[in-house]
Parts: structure tokens; C-alpha cells; sequence
């Protein structure tokens, strides 16, 4: 029955594409987000539904769309040289095997990233691609905050739609990807134009934000706490009511965090002391090895390059006895193969210095970029664009807590966040094509008021 | 059960979603922008914003 329902609304999604190309651009996201090929198990396993939904958006585009007005950004060319130094690492990576397999999925979000801004021309395509992105991860993330109200969740023990810890199904990924829905959602919720933005959108926005909260609590993620506590101390700023803001956090804590499970209480204790935790130390010690191992590899081992790496650290732990006196246990561990565990270590050990300095590049442009549009379309918006300063903000929000996120992750390549880029470059583009073709609503027109008689 | 309402919520809003973005002119036109030129498959383009604010038969409820 679930088979045949995904079934049924890939090729429904598909089919609308026929009507309107664009609606190919959104089933390839929500493919690429929800991968209804691995939650069912009939016929959409046995066909590349992603491939062909690929294809379409790109032949859709060169056969039907406006391309006129259409340009390459600078950032776009700072992903097309990612991309193609990437191909060049994975030509001469350390392991050939396991970077050509990597490189297979990587080469598709950096060229859908690419893609996505020229497809992005009206502002309702760029409302549309932030609502599937935003609903294909509320497809993950309301059952996982259902589960951990019931449940409590558990490091490791949460489980969401499917029982597979790759992707967005992996805790520590979905609770930053969570994070950065927030700011869309909430978006959607005041500016969207296909649900009007009244109470039941709004009380669904507040559903999905409360459910992506809930994540990090569910898989019990650190990334996703401070990712969380990132997002409010940059909400902050957009906030109008920083007062009652301010209090509603407060209070909303002083709430929770009585009723939150004592294994979250006691995970999270360890970003304090990671010489306690094994998983916190191992990171600390694949970080220091990555280090190392750029400086006689300063362009990289290619993709999977960690698959070398030898580690040995020591854990330390205290069983408290009473006042002033513990016993101090130290462990021994030695480790092969461990992963980064971080997005920046991963560029470092994968992609090198140069492949670090583009990746770096591309996403703090894009931090300086929502910052200009946001800036410039805060304060007396022309008449129609009030929706484009906090859309800015939030795409700069969600950006932040990518990048605070990644320092934990290794999610380099999340096609997720490269979904995010190219959002972003969509937005810029557009307001660029609005700016030079239609100066007039820029203008401040001075109404010369008729003389009295 | 929980797994059957995370799935068809989103999926039924997603529906939705596209019912509208199909019937909606300016997907492919944006009012803020001037008309370029007709489109291969043979849609006929507005010239200018929709008398009725542009959404009135894509705006839907959540």
C-alpha cells in the first residue's frame, strides 16, 4: 500500500512536470530529500527515479523555459570549480574505489546546485522550492518529533522513517538540517503566497518548527543543540519583540528543560568534557590527524581519504565519591578508519587546501550575499517585496547553522545544503533581474500634490 | 501509525502544492518582471500582473 502510494505521487509529481517544467526541479528536490526509493520497497526500487526526475528538469528547462535574462553568478563559478577540482582529487584519490563512489553521488548536488538558480526566475518558484524542501523534511521530521514525544528517543535508538543511518536519516545530520528548516518554515508561515498565511498555516509552521526542535532531543545529537541555540541567538536579530522574544525563550526552557529524558541531560553534559566521551575524543584525534596529514597532502587524498587515518587517544573518567574525591580511570583507545566527524576536516583531508578555500568560500558568500539583500530590503521595502529581507534572513540563518552544524558533521556534500545554495543564488539572481528590468518600484517617486485653488 | 502520519501530512500539503502551482500563472511569469517571449509549449503569457493579485486560484488553505 505504501509502495503503490509513492509510487503514485512520484509519477503524479512527474506528470504535473508535463504541464509545468518547473514542477520536475521540485520532484527531483523532494526525491533527493525523502529518497521515497528506500521508504518503500515495490517498483520505485528497481528504477532510477532520481535520475530520470534529473533529466527532466534539465531537458524541461532547455526545451521550455525562458532562458532570457539568465545569468552565472560568481558564486555559481566558485561551485563549478569545486566541482570540477573535485573530479580532479577523485582522478588521483587514495582509495579509488570508495572516491568514485562517493564522487557519483557528490557530482549530482553540486551540478543540481548549479542548475537550480537558472530555473529560479519568479518569485513563486522560489516560494515553491522552499516549501517542498521545507515539507520533504517535515516527511522525516514529524514522525521523529512524534516518537520522541512518546518515547524520549535515545542516542542511536530513534527511529525514524527508515531504518537506515545514511543521508538526512542520520541523527546528528537531521538534527542540524532540522535546524535550518526552522527559519524557512517560519517564512512560509508569514510571507507565502499557495497557503495563505493564516492561522492553520501558521499552526502547521509551529508544528514543523516544534517537531525539528524536538530532533536533537530525539537522537540525542549535540550538533543539533547548539545548532539550536545558534538559530535563537540569530533570530534575535530579525525578531521585532526582542523583549518578548527573549521571554518566551526563557520561559519555553524553563519549561522543557525539566521534562527532558536524563540521557539527553547527561549526552549533552559531554560538550563540557569530551575526554569523557569516546566519540567526542575520536573526533579530536581525527581532527589532529586530518591536520597533519594536509601538510603532506596539501591538495587532498580525495574523496574517503580518512579510510587511512590510525588513531590513539586516551579517555579520562571520574566516578564521583563524595565531596572532593574521585577516582580518575584512563583509557587507552586506538582507532582505524574513523571519519571526520566534521565538514572543514573533510574538505581539509579530502579536497585539500584549495578544495577547503572553495568550499569556505562558497558559503561565507553566501552569508555576505543574504546579508546585502537583507539590508537592503529591510527598511521601506518597494511596494510587493516585503517578502524579501526575511526571506534573505532566514536563508542566512539556515546558512549559519549549516556551517555551525558542519564543524561537527561531515556533511561537505550534503545535497540538502547545496539545495540551500542554490536557493540562495536563485534569490540573488532574481532580485538582480528585477533591479535592472524594472527600476521603476526602486525609484522613491515624489507625489506633487496639485495646488490649491 | 506515526510512521502513516508524517508521511501522508506532508504528502497531502504537497498535493496541494502542486494542484495550485499548476493553475498558477505566475509560476512561469513573474508580475514583477516584463514578459519576454511565448514559451515552446505554446502557454500564452500575461503581459502584465493578474487583475486578481496573482494567487486567487492557486491560494489554498493549509
Amino acid at each position: 500500500m505504501l509502495d503503490l502510494f509513492f509510487t503514485a505521487f512520484c509519477l503524479a509529481f512527474l506528470g504535473a512536470g508535463l504541464k509545468r517544467p518547473f514542477l520536475f526541479v521540485l520532484a527531483y528536490t523532494y526525491i533527493d530529500i525523502v529518497a521515497p526509493q528506500k521508504v518503500s520497497w515495490g517498483f520505485l526500487t528497481h528504477i532510477p527515479i532520481s535520475l530520470i526526475a534529473f533529466s527532466c528538469a534539465l531537458l524541461g528547462w532547455i526545451a521550455a523555459e525562458d532562458k532570457n535574462g539568465v545569468r552565472v553568478s560568481p558564486r555559481q563559478f566558485v561551485l563549478l570549480l569545486l566541482l570540477v577540482y573535485c573530479g580532479l582529487t577523485t582522478r588521483t584519490a587514495d582509495f579509488p574505489v570508495e572516491a568514485a563512489a562517493k564522487w557519483a553521488w557528490v557530482w549530482k548536488a553540486l551540478v543540481f546546485a548549479l542548475f537550480l538558480p537558472l530555473t529560479l526566475r519568479t518569485r513563486l518558484r522560489i516560494e515553491a522550492l522552499t516549501l517542498t524542501m521545507v515539507l520533504s523534511v517535515g516527511v522525516i521530521v514529524i514522525g521523529g518529533g512524534i516518537k520522541t514525544l512518546g518515547s524520549g528517543g535515545g542516542y542511536g535508538e530513534l527511529k525514524l522513517l527508515v531504518n537506515d543511518n545514511t543521508g538526512l536519516y542520520e541523527g546528528s545530520i537531521i538534527s542540524t538540517v532540522a535546524m535550518c528548516v526552522i527559519p524557512l518554515a517560519l517564512w512560509l508561515a508569514n510571507h507565502g503566497t499557495i497557503f495563505k498565511p493564516d492561522w492553520k498555516a501558521k499552526l502547521f509552521a509551529a508544528g514543523i518548527c516544534f517537531s525539528c526542535i524536538l530532533m536533537p532531543i530525539g537522537t540525542q545529537a549535540r550538533t543539533g543543540l547548539i545548532c539550536a541555540a545558534v538559530l535563537a541567538a540569530m533570530m534575535l536579530r530579525s525578531t521585532k519583540r526582542r523583549m518578548l522574544y527573549i521571554g518566551l525563550l526563557c520561559a519555553g526552557a524553563l519549561v522543557a528543560v525539566p521534562l527532558l529524558p536524563q540521557s539527553f541531560t547527561e549526552r549533552m553534559g559531554t560538550i563540557k568534557n569530551h575526554q569523557a566521551d569516546q566519540s567526542a575524543s575520536t573526533r579530536v584525534a581525527v581532527w589532529k590527524w586530518t591536520i597533519e596529514f594536509a601538510k603532506t597532502h596539501p591538495f587532498g587524498g580525495g574523496f574517503d581519504a580518512y579510510l587511512q587515518n590510525d588513531v590513539s587517544y586516551d579517555t579520562v573518567k571520574a566516578d564521583y565519591a563524595g565531596d572532593n574525591n574521585a577516582a580518575l580511570q584512563t583509557e587507552h583507545i586506538e582507532e582505524k578508519g574513523r571519519a571526520y566527524h566534521s565538514a572543514y576536516f573533510e574538505m581539509l583531508g579530502e579536497q585539500g587546501y584549495p578544495g577547503l578555500g572553495l568550499w569556505l568560500l562558497l558559503h561565507l558568500m553566501g552569508v555576505f550575499q543574504m546579508e546585502l539583500i537583507s539590508r537592503r530590503y529591510r527598511k521601506n521595502p518597494p511596494e510587493g517585496f516585503a517578502w524579501v529581507a526575511p526571506l534573505a534572513d532566514a536563508l542566512q540563518q539556515a546558512q549559519v547553522c549549516y556551517m555551525v552544524g558542519a564543524t561537527f558533521v561531515g556533511i561537505a556534500f550534503q545535497p540538502f545544503c547545496y539545495m540551500l545554495v542554490g536557493l540562495q543564488c536563485g534569490l540573488s539572481a532574481y532580485i538582480g533581474r528585477v533591479r535592472r528590468a524594472a527600476p521603476v518600484p526602486f525609484v522613491t517617486r515624489k507625489v506633487v500634490e496639485p495646488a490649491a485653488a | 501509525m506515526i510512521d502513516k502520519i508524517t508521511i501522508f501530512v506532508p504528502h497531502i500539503l504537497m498535493a496541494l502544492m502542486i494542484w495550485a502551482l499548476v493553475r498558477r500563472e505566475d509560476l512561469d511569469d513573474d508580475p514583477a518582471l516584463p514578459n519576454r517571449r511565448p514559451s515552446l509549449l505554446g502557454r500564452v503569457r500575461r503581459t502584465g500582473p493578474p487583475a486578481d493579485g496573482g494567487g486567487s486560484m492557486g491560494d489554498l488553505d493549509a
